[in-house]
C-alpha cells in the first residue's frame, strides 16, 4: 500500500514540475481618431467605414514590458485585429482579421485599418491568433463612442443598387437598441402600426411636437419586431396598434428570407399610461406599378403599411391552399397570365379578417391596405401584405 | 496494520499534494486583460447518439446543414470540447440543464448514460432542469450519487424534509446539489449560481411527479447569492433553466421601477436554457449599478442561450479586465467583461467522434439495440419534396402529426372516444421523410405517457378549450393542444365590436368586479353584462365530429380557414349540458401544463396503453400506398445514396437510366432520372423493408379542426 501511496505522491508531484504559468496582456492604444468621444458626445461615423489607427504593446503579468530586456520576456508574435460593436465581433475570431499587427520585442508600429460602418460603443479587439506559439493573449482598446443606430440604419442597404439590396440587412446578426426616433425631440416618435399574433411592426415618424398628428413616414423607417408570443412591453402590458414606444426597443437583427426582423425583442414603454393614438400612424405609402420595375421601392417600405388602389382579385391557386396567400393584380387586368406572373401582390388575411377571398375573384377592390412583409431570396420575390382588419379592405 | 499503512500513505500523499498546490503559483492578474473561454450547452435531452432531423431555416442559418446529418452525439461534443480547450488558456464548461429525457437511451438507462458520459467528457457544472425530475427525485438522487463527477447547481429550491423518500443511502438531493460553485480558472475566480425552473416544475408536481422541494422566487435567491459572491469573485455567472423571459426578468429593466435594487446589477453573464432557442447575437440586458463606471460605460449583462438537442456547442470568448486592486465589491474597480465573442458551433457529421467517448458509449448502444430494436422500421414517411410530417403547423392550428397522435388515441381499441386531446409539447419531433424507425418514435414520444379515458360535460370541454386559447394566445397563437374528433375556433384576440366577443371570465381574477376596461389587468376587457373581467382569448364555435368545415370546391378538402356552417356541417354543436367520452394523455389528465379542469374530473380511467404504442399500431394499419403508388413502386431516396446527386446517369453507381425510372442490374440499385439531375436509391420501399405502411401528406392532414383567429 505504501508503494501505491508513494507512486501517487510522485505522480501528483509531477504536476509541480510544470513551468509557472505566465500571462501576456496587451495594451491597445487608439492613435487615430484623436478623440474617442464619450457616452454623451458621440462620434459621427461616415456610414461607409472609417479608418482607425492603433498601436499595441505587450506586458507580462507583473506589468513589465515583454521587450526582451534583461529579466523580461520577449514577445514577437503577430496579432489579429477585430472590431466589437452591437454585441458581436466583426469578423468572428475564426475569420480573417481586419488587420494583422506584427509585434517586435513587445511593441508594434502604428497600424491603420478600416472598420465597417459601426454604431454605439465600439472597441478594437486584439487577439494572439498566431498559428504557433500562441499565448492566448487578448486585449481591447478604450471605447470609441459612435452614435446609436436608428430604425432606418438597420433597414437601409449599404448600396441600394447592389444585387443583394433586397435581402441583405446592414446590421444582420447584430444586437441593436433603438433608443428613439431619428427625429428626436423634433416631433420624433416610434409608433406601432400593426400588431399580429407573434409580433408587431413599428414606424419611426416625424410629427408635430407632442407628438401630435399628422406624422410623416420615412424610407426604411419601419421594423418588424418578431416576439414569437403576443407582444408585450417590459411591464408585461400588451402592445397595441397606435401605441408610442417611448423607451425604444432592442433585439437581434436577422434577415429572414429577405425580411429584416428583430428577434428576441424587448420593448420599453416608460409611460405609466401608454400613449395610444392611431392617428399618429403615418399614412400608408401608395403603391404604383413602377415599383415592380424598381424593386427598391418595396425595400424602402418593408414592414410599413402600403396601399394598393383598384387591384383585381386573382383566382385562388395553390398558394392559397398551402399558405393562405391570395393574389391581387394591381394592373387591373386580372387575367390568368398576369396573375400567374411576377407582378402581383399576395395578401394574407386568414385569422385577422373574416373574409372568403374566393367570393371576390375577378372583382376590383377599390382599395386594400396591408403591412408589407415580403419574401426575397435572390431573384425570387413574393410581395406579401397583411391587412390588419376588415377596415383595411374596401370591397366593391 | 493495514489501516495504519493506508493512513500513512494518504497522509504522505496529502503532504505532497499540499505542496503541489503551493508550488503551482497562479499568475497575478490584477489590472490585466485576460481571456476566458466558456463552453455552453443546454437541453441536451439525451441526444447522446447522433440522430436524423431536418434542420429548419434558423438551424441552417447557424450552419446546421442537412448534408451534414446526423446531428448531435456526446462523442462529437467531447471532441469539440477538447478542441476548444486546446485553443483556450482558460476554459469552463457549463450546462443549462435538461440533459435528461428525449431519446431512447434515457428510457432504457434512466439517466445513467447521461450522467456518466457528461462526467467523462469533463462537464464542470450544470443547473438542474425540470426534465431531470421526469423519473422522480429518488431516481435523480440515485444517478447523481452513483455517477456524477461535476457540481449540480440550484439556488432557488427550498428542500423538504431530508429524511423523505428521496434519499439514496442516506443522501438526499440537497446533499448532492449546491446553490453555487466558485471556480478558480487559472487565477480567475468565477462564481456560478444555478437557477432552476419554477413553472414547469409546478406543472410536473400537478402531474404527480415526486419532487421533494418547492421552488422559491429566483430573483430573491439570486440577490442573496450575488451579494455573497460579488466581493470574492471576479465574475458572477448565472446558470439558468428559467427560460428567456425569466432570464430577462432578472435584468435591471429600464421600465420597472428604476430605483429598485434588482439582482442582475452585479451579474456579468447569464447562460440560459429551457426554451431550446439560440440567442446569437447574445442579448445585452441593461445592468446599470449606479457607479460612475456605468455612467461612463454601457454596463450590460450578457444573456446567451445555445440551443438544444445537442445541435450546438456554444463558445463564448470573453476579454476580462481584472480588478486592479482586487476589490470586487467596489463597482468602480471590480473585474468586468470588456469584450466578448460568441458562436454556436454545429454538432454534425463533420465532427469526428472522440474515440474514448465512443468506446465508453458502445456498451450502451449495444444493449439499447438489443432491447428495443431501434432500427426496426414499420412505416415509410413520404411527404412531398423535402417536407416533413410536422408537429407544428405553420398556421398555428392543428398539425398533421398532432392529428395522427390524437386519432390514434381516439381509435385505440378499448378507448373508442368521441374525441381526443393531447398537449402539443408532448410531441417532441417531426416525422422526417424516409423509413420510420422505433428510435424516431422515442424521439417523437420520449415520455412514457398513457391514454386516460374520462367523461366530460360540455362546460368542462368549453373551459378546457378556453384555457388552451388563452395559453396559445401567449405563444404566438400556436395551439398548445392537438386533437381529433372535434373542431373549434381558437380566438387568440377577439374583436370587441363583433357580435360574439369573448365572455370567458379571466381565471386569474375571477372575483374582481369591474365597470370599465381599466379596472381589469392588461389585455383583459370588462364585460359589463357580467361586471367581470374577461379574457380576449377564448374558444368559439365548438363542433363535435370530423370534416366540420365546408369543403373547398377546388381541392375537395375542408377549407381550413372557413367558419363552420351550422346549416350544412355534418358535425354537432357542443352542448354545455352534454356528456362526452374523451381520451386524453395521463400528463394533462393529472393537471400537467395547467390543465386543471381535467385534473378535477373524477371519472378518469387510465388504460395503461402508452401513446407511443398506440400511435405505432395506428400507423402500421395504414395502407402501403402513398400518393396512389404502392411501396413496391416507390423508391427510397433517403439512404446514404440519396445524397449522391448526379448530373448524368452514369454517376449513379451501377445505374443505367433511360426515360424515367430504370432498375439497374445486379445490386438492385435504381435511378430516377430528373430533368436536371439524377438521384440514386437503394431500391423500392418494399424491397428494402417489406410490406410496411406508407404515410403521405393526406393522412390526418391539417384540416382546420383548430382554427386560429387573431382579430
Amino acid at each position: 500500500m505504501i508503494r501505491y501511496a508513494l507512486l501517487a505522491a510522485l505522480l501528483v508531484g509531477c504536476t509541480t514540475m510544470e513551468p509557472e504559468k505566465t500571462s501576456t496582456q496587451f495594451v491597445v492604444t487608439v492613435v487615430s481618431p484623436a478623440s474617442l468621444g464619450d457616452v454623451n458626445n458621440r462620434l459621427t461615423a461616415s456610414g461607409s467605414g472609417d479608418a482607425v489607427t492603433i498601436s499595441v504593446q505587450a506586458f507580462d503579468e507583473n506589468d513589465q514590458p515583454e521587450d526582451g530586456a534583461a529579466g523580461h520576456a520577449d514577445y514577437n508574435n503577430t496579432v489579429g485585429v477585430y472590431v466589437h460593436y452591437l454585441g458581436t465581433l466583426t469578423p468572428y475570431l475564426t475569420g480573417s482579421p481586419l488587420a494583422s499587427v506584427p509585434m517586435t520585442h513587445g511593441t508594434s508600429q502604428p497600424v491603420s485599418f478600416t472598420i465597417p460602418p459601426v454604431y454605439g460603443p465600439t472597441t478594437i479587439w486584439v487577439d494572439d491568433d498566431s498559428a504557433s506559439g500562441t499565448t492566448f493573449a487578448a486585449g481591447t482598446s478604450p471605447t470609441l463612442w459612435f452614435r446609436d443606430p436608428f430604425t432606418a440604419d438597420t433597414q437601409r442597404p449599404v448600396n441600394e443598387m447592389s444585387i443583394d439590396a433586397l435581402y441583405d440587412a446592414p446590421l444582420d446578426n447584430k444586437n441593436v437598441t433603438i433608443a428613439g426616433s431619428q427625429y428626436g425631440s423634433n416631433g420624433g416618435a416610434l409608433v406601432v402600426t400593426s400588431v399580429y399574433a407573434a409580433g408587431y411592426t413599428i414606424a419611426d415618424v416625424q410629427c408635430a411636437p407632442g407628438p401630435t398628428p399628422p406624422c410623416a413616414r420615412t424610407d426604411y423607417g419601419f421594423m418588424d419586431v418578431y416576439s414569437f408570443s403576443a407582444p408585450e412591453d417590459g411591464r408585461s402590458r400588451f402592445i397595441v396598434e397606435g401605441e408610442v414606444i417611448d423607451g425604444g426597443y432592442s433585439g437581434g437583427v436577422s434577415e429572414f428570407d429577405g425580411l429584416t426582423e428583430l428577434g428576441f425583442p424587448q420593448s420599453f414603454v416608460n409611460a405609466d399610461t401608454p400613449l395610444v393614438n392611431p392617428a399618429l400612424e403615418p399614412a400608408p405609402a401608395v403603391f404604383d406599378m413602377s415599383w415592380f420595375g424598381n424593386k427598391i421601392m418595396f425595400e424602402r417600405n418593408e414592414s410599413g403599411m402600403i396601399e394598393i388602389d383598384n387591384p383585381v382579385v386573382c383566382a385562388l391557386d395553390s398558394a392559397y391552399t398551402t399558405y393562405k396567400e391570395w393574389k391581387i393584380d394591381p394592373s387591373g387586368a386580372g387575367d390568368a397570365a398576369t396573375c400567374a406572373g411576377d407582378n402581383v401582390i399576395d395578401v394574407v388575411s386568414a385569422g385577422a379578417v373574416e373574409l372568403d377571398p374566393g367570393t371576390l375573384v375577378g372583382q376590383t377592390l377599390p382599395k386594400i391596405i396591408g403591412n408589407l412583409r415580403p419574401i426575397n431570396i435572390g431573384s425570387y420575390n413574393v410581395w406579401i401584405i397583411y391587412p390588419r382588419s376588415m377596415a383595411d379592405i374596401t370591397t366593391p | 496494520m493495514r489501516l495504519q499503512t493506508m493512513t500513512l500513505g494518504v497522509g504522505f500523499a496529502a503532504v505532497v499534494l499540499g505542496g503541489c498546490l503551493i508550488d503551482s503559483d497562479q499568475p497575478d492578474l490584477a489590472g490585466q486583460d485576460v481571456r476566458l473561454t466558456i463552453i455552453h450547452t443546454a437541453d441536451i435531452h439525451s441526444r447522446l447518439f447522433p440522430y436524423d432531423m431536418v434542420p429548419n431555416s434558423f438551424d441552417q442559418g447557424y450552419g446546421l446543414l442537412p448534408v451534414n446529418s446526423p446531428f448531435g452525439g456526446i462523442a462529437r461534443i467531447s471532441t469539440m470540447v477538447k478542441r476548444i480547450r486546446v485553443s483556450a488558456e482558460r476554459s469552463l464548461w457549463l450546462d443549462s440543464g435538461d440533459a435528461w429525457e428525449g431519446a431512447a437511451v434515457f428510457n432504457e438507462f434512466k439517466g445513467e448514460a447521461e450522467i456518466r458520459s457528461l462526467s467523462l467528457a469533463g462537464m464542470e457544472g450544470e443547473v438542474l432542469g425540470n426534465h431531470e425530475f421526469d423519473l422522480g427525485t429518488p431516481q435523480l438522487v440515485k444517478e447523481l450519487n452513483a455517477w456524477s463527477q461535476f457540481p449540480h447547481l440550484v439556488a432557488d429550491y427550498a428542500w423538504e424534509d431530508p429524511s423523505d423518500s428521496s434519499s439514496d443511502n442516506g443522501l438526499t438531493l440537497q446533499d448532492l446539489t449546491t446553490p453555487f460553485q466558485i471556480y478558480d480558472v487559472e487565477g480567475l475566480k468565477i462564481g456560478v449560481i444555478g437557477l432552476g425552473n419554477e413553472d414547469t416544475l409546478l406543472s410536473s408536481y400537478m402531474g404527480n411527479t415526486t419532487l421533494g422541494f418547492r421552488p422559491i422566487d429566483p430573483g430573491t435567491a439570486l440577490q442573496q447569492y450575488v451579494a455573497l459572491l460579488r466581493p470574492v469573485c471576479d465574475l458572477v455567472v448565472v446558470l439558468s433553466h428559467l427560460g428567456l423571459d425569466d432570464d430577462e426578468g432578472l435584468s435591471a429593466s429600464q421600465v420597472d421601477d428604476p430605483n429598485a435594487s434588482l439582482p442582475n446589477q452585479n451579474v456579468d453573464l447569464i447562460l440560459g436554457g429551457h426554451l431550446h432557442i439560440v440567442t446569437n447575437p447574445p442579448k445585452l440586458l441593461p445592468a446599470d449599478d449606479g457607479s460612475q463606471y456605468c455612467v461612463n460605460n454601457d454596463c450590460e449583462t450578457l444573456l446567451i442561450h445555445s440551443g438544444a438537442f445537442a445541435k450546438y456547442v456554444g463558445r463564448i470568448d470573453l476579454v476580462v479586465h481584472v480588478s486592479d486592486n482586487g476589490d470586487n465589491a467596489d463597482p468602480e474597480h471590480r473585474t468586468r467583461i470588456t469584450n466578448f465573442a460568441y458562436v454556436n458551433q454545429p454538432v454534425d457529421s463533420t465532427i469526428p467522434d472522440d474515440p474514448d467517448m465512443a468506446n465508453f458509449m458502445w456498451p450502451y448502444s449495444v444493449q439499447l439495440n438489443q432491447d428495443i430494436d431501434l432500427n426496426g422500421v414499420f412505416s415509410y414517411v413520404d411527404p412531398p419534396g423535402t417536407a416533413t410530417i410536422t408537429r407544428n403547423d405553420a398556421s398555428g392550428g392543428d398539425s398533421q402529426l398532432g392529428n395522427m397522435v390524437a386519432r390514434a388515441m381516439q381509435l385505440q381499441q378499448g378507448v373508442d372516444a368521441q374525441f381526443a386531446f393531447t398537449n402539443s409539447l408532448g410531441i417532441r419531433a417531426d416525422f422526417n421523410r424516409g423509413p420510420l424507425t422505433n428510435e424516431q418514435m422515442f424521439n417523437v414520444f420520449p415520455f412514457e405517457n398513457t391514454i386516460v379515458v374520462l367523461y366530460m360535460s360540455g362546460q368542462e370541454v368549453q373551459d378546457t378549450l378556453d384555457f388552451v386559447a388563452q395559453e396559445s394566445s401567449q405563444r404566438g397563437c400556436k395551439s398548445q393542444l392537438q386533437q381529433a374528433g372535434i373542431t373549434w375556433d381558437m380566438v387568440c384576440r377577439d374583436d370587441p365590436t363583433s357580435s360574439t366577443p369573448c365572455k370567458s371570465i379571466d381565471p386569474a381574477v375571477p372575483d374582481t368586479a369591474c365597470a370599465q376596461d381599466t379596472d381589469c389587468p392588461s389585455g383583459d376587457r370588462c364585460d359589463t353584462t357580467q361586471s367581470r373581467c374577461v379574457t380576449r382569448a377564448c374558444a368559439q364555435n365548438i363542433f363535435i365530429g370530423d370534416n366540420c368545415r365546408p369543403l373547398d370546391p377546388n381541392t375537395g378538402m375542408p377549407n381550413t380557414d372557413a367558419p363552420v356552417d351550422p346549416a350544412t356541417t355534418p358535425c354537432t354543436s357542443l352542448s354545455p349540458d352534454g356528456l362526452y367520452r374523451v381520451a386524453v394523455n395521463n400528463y394533462i389528465a393529472a393537471g400537467g401544463s395547467g390543465f386543471i379542469v381535467l385534473q378535477r374530473n373524477t371519472s378518469q380511467q387510465d388504460t395503461g396503453v402508452s401513446l407511443r404504442d398506440s400511435l405505432t399500431v395506428f400507423l402500421t394499419q395504414e395502407p402501403a400506398i402513398c400518393d396512389g403508388m404502392t411501396t413496391a413502386q416507390i423508391l427510397d431516396f433517403t439512404d446514404t445514396e440519396m445524397n449522391t446527386k448526379c448530373a448524368v446517369a452514369s454517376q449513379c453507381p451501377s445505374g443505367t437510366c433511360t426515360n424515367g425510372i430504370v432498375t439497374a442490374t445486379g445490386d438492385s440499385q435504381v435511378c430516377n432520372v430528373l430533368p436536371a439531375s439524377c438521384m440514386c436509391a437503394q431500391g423500392t420501399i418494399q424491397q428494402l423493408w417489406g410490406n410496411i405502411s406508407c404515410l403521405d401528406e393526406t393522412i390526418e392532414a391539417h384540416d382546420g379542426r383548430i382554427r386560429p383567429v387573431f382579430q
